[in-house]
């Protein structure tokens, strides 16, 4: 039997501002990227640990505490975390590499040089110990994850599963990098549950009829953004994961 | 009869050759860890006999993978905890034309199919440290079991390269000595190069078939890099793959173990393994002090040199161990030891609290 | 010493990227590793880079290291007493 999915939180950083459920906040004008995002913006308890993350993990572990906001009764054994990241941990990757040719390679950098540490901090701190699912690129690795999120609840294999999507590329290294095709840094995370946590919950499918690919990162990353605007007006919306396979589309029912 | 998930047509790559020379090498207590220095740290790896293999164009070639006939309904799926570093490495040497975006998953993703002679219709990339190719096996079951795609080609590949052999020492991970899992004198990791490609697919079993039975992922979610002191995560995969089989512990008759021969990753995993089968803890391997530590390349690497060791009936010696140095009475031997032809079950964890859990059997 | 200790609560903060700490909130005889500041083990093997690069001491032995790490004021000393005399 298919079981009914809620949408109980979600959560949005990028160029436009810090958006969740239960808040929206504009960049200050010392702000030029999501790159700067401080904790005090997202998070209110003070958290010594914040400095050390990298940026996806700080983008993440930030869309991940706006999407959970609000939301007490999840984490556990039943919790799981699937997450969009194309770029990987290159950008760690990279000051890591700075580190090794100084002669002295840091473990700080090394430990963050995996797509899964992106997630590492969340399911400590959330204590978010069901199943994971981590896809570091492939053809539309965003419509991949909020496929995994619904397949793993209604495999039961969990009950609650965090969606997150992250670009994130230091600004110091985008240099290095051709710029033209990079997708701007930003972070976008839903909270999926087979719950109805409150009336504010918004039910949701997906109808995915062509499993073939033609999406690219842009057009994920544009999705990622008609999401955000759907979710947060939190009426019936049909959002289409790209222009040209309408027929795969994500729905607030 | 029911159809089942098939593991066709796999080929792997370690430091003892193919998956015929690797059993062989194992079968008779021969390690592939020879001494170092590895990319200037002073420890033992297990390198491939030709390190020209570390390169996909190369590599592929040499796997020598028999593409399905049939790809109208493919899936590929690229898993890895690094992949191929050598565009970063390049780059940050002094060479300019490298390109940055080569070392991406995402790119290596788009060069593979064509190096491997498939055309799927789709591609995703999955990466869990250490345990990428077990996961990407649990999901490639999820897509053949709900109809998504019918074939699922996986492809590892993680090699020796100074990113990450400086990388762990700075860890204080790596073992000055040959990796000795379970021993009561481990004292850490031996690094290898290693990588597999396998064709799974929804079909009625001939004998002799290698089945996937079920599969379990859990997070630890106790530390970024250090296993849960109690194992808790890993026993969680274990009764979710044990679920998704629908078996009990009893029906398992040998573990393929993680065993990387780290003080705590031996220790965890004994505990978890304890948990589950109490006194009874089938007979149990490692294999990470014959043919290193592979990253995520190696858990799919080992699950396919499991299916051999279940197709025998024999598990090879735990190369690097002599005494038992965990407080549970994991059956792992440095001589062969006899197994039933019953389900086995195959572990696998990595950085970020990642556990996986293969169960296999064959069709008799 | 005192000295030492304040300069070292300074390299730990930029050097550990901590944040929502100043050198007033960290007190000098308090557990550094699982105390109030999240250092974990990898950070102990940070302040180990931190301990050569800026003061040319090493740690043989890591797990001897408790007494090492034990505090901002076990680590001072430490220096102290291992560090090369120019």
């Amino acid at each position: 039997m298919t079981k009914s999915i809620y949408c109980s939180g979600f959560g949005a950083i990028y160029s436009e501002g810090i958006f969740s459920k239960l808040t929206e906040k504009h960049w200050d004008d010392t702000q030029n990227d999501p790159e700067s995002i401080r904790r005090d913006q997202v998070i209110d308890s003070p958290m010594p640990t914040f400095g050390k993350l990298n940026l996806p993990d700080k983008l993440a572990y930030c869309v991940s505490a706006l999407a959970l906001a609000g939301n007490q009764d999840c984490g556990g054994d039943r919790s799981g975390i699937c997450i969009a990241v194309p770029y990987g941990s290159l950008t760690t990757d990279m000051f890591f590499m700075e580190s090794v040719l100084c002669g002295l390679p840091g473990p700080a950098y090394f430990s963050a040089t995996l797509p899964s540490s992106t997630i590492a901090d969340i399911a400590i701190n959330n204590k978010f110990k069901g199943p994971d699912r981590i896809f570091s690129g492939g053809d539309t690795p965003v419509s991949d994850s909020i496929q995994a999120s619904f397949n793993l609840i209604q495999a039961d294999k969990a009950d609650t599963v965090l969606f997150l999507s992250v670009w994130a590329i230091d600004l110091k290294n985008r240099t290095r990098l051709s710029d033209a095709g990079l997708v701007p840094n930003s972070a976008f995370g839903a909270l999926f549950s087979s719950r109805q946590s409150s009336v504010s919950s918004l039910k949701c499918s997906l109808d995915i009829r062509n499993n073939a690919s033609l999406s690219d990162t842009r057009s994920e990353y544009d999705f990622c953004i008609r999401l955000t605007d759907a979710l947060r007006k939190g009426n019936r919306a049909v959002i289409p994961f790209s222009h040209d396979t309408p027929e795969n589309y994500f729905e607030i029912t | 009869m029911q159809k089942e998930i098939i593991l066709r047509n796999p080929e792997l790559i370690c430091a003892s050759g193919n998956a015929g020379q690797t059993c062989t090498a194992l079968y008779n207590g021969i390690s592939a860890v020879v001494p170092g220095p590895s990319f200037g740290a002073a420890v033992p790896h297990a390198p491939f006999h030709d390190t020209t293999l570390r390169s996909l164009d190369n590599i592929t070639k040499a796997l020598n993978f028999m593409p399905p006939a049939d790809q109208s309904s493919l899936l590929f799926i690229y898993a890895c905890a690094k992949g191929d570093l050598s565009a970063l490495e390049s780059y940050y040497h002094g060479n300019k034309d490298s390109h940055l975006e080569d070392a991406l998953l995402e790119t290596q993703a788009k060069r593979l199919p064509s190096l491997l002679g498939i055309k799927p219709k789709k591609t995703v990339v999955i990466s869990s440290a250490c345990a990428s190719g077990a996961v990407a096996v649990d999901f490639a079951r999820e897509q053949l079991m709900t109809g998504a795609f019918s074939d699922v080609v996986i492809f590892g590949y993680d090699v020796l390269c100074e990113f990450v052999v400086k990388g762990f020492n700075c860890l204080n991970a790596l073992s000055s000595e040959p990796a000795k899992p379970f021993d009561k004198s481990r004292n850490g990791l031996t690094l290898g190069d290693g990588a597999a490609a396998a064709h799974l697919t929804l079909d009625i079993p001939k004998n002799g078939d290698i089945i996937i039975c079920g599969c379990g992922t859990s997070n630890d979610a106790n530390h970024r890099t250090g296993p849960s002191r109690t194992g808790e995560g890993l026993l969680r995969a274990i009764q979710s793959a044990l679920t998704d089989s629908r078996l009990t512990p009893s029906d398992i008759g040998a573990v393929k173990c993680h065993g990387t021969a780290t003080n705590y990753n031996d220790a965890m995993e004994a505990k978890a393994l304890y948990s589950c089968f109490g006194d009874n803890i089938p007979p149990a391997i490692s294999l990470k002090g014959a043919i290193g530590h592979m990253s995520g390349a190696g858990s799919l690497v080992e699950i396919i040199l499991a299916s051999s060791f279940l197709k025998k009936g024999l598990l090879p010696p735990t190369i690097g161990y002599t005494e038992l140095g965990v407080d549970e009475p994991v059956k792992i031997s440095g001589s062969v030891q006899e197994i039933d032809k019953k389900p086995m079950l195959c572990l696998a964890a990595g950085f970020g609290g990642q556990n996986a859990a293969v169960i296999i059997r064959e069709q008799l | 010493m005192e000295k030492l200790i304040e300069e070292l609560k300074d390299k730990l903060i930029t050097s550990l990227k901590l944040s929502d700490v100043t050198p007033a909130d960290i007190d000098p005889d308090a557990p550094l590793i699982g105390g109030g500041l999240g250092l974990d083990s990898i950070d102990t093997l940070e302040i180990l880079v931190i301990l050569q690069k800026d003061y040319g001491v090493t740690v043989p032995d890591v797990n001897a290291g408790k007494k090492v790490f034990g505090s901002v004021r076990t680590l001072a000393q430490y220096i102290t007493d291992n560090k090369v005399s120019e």
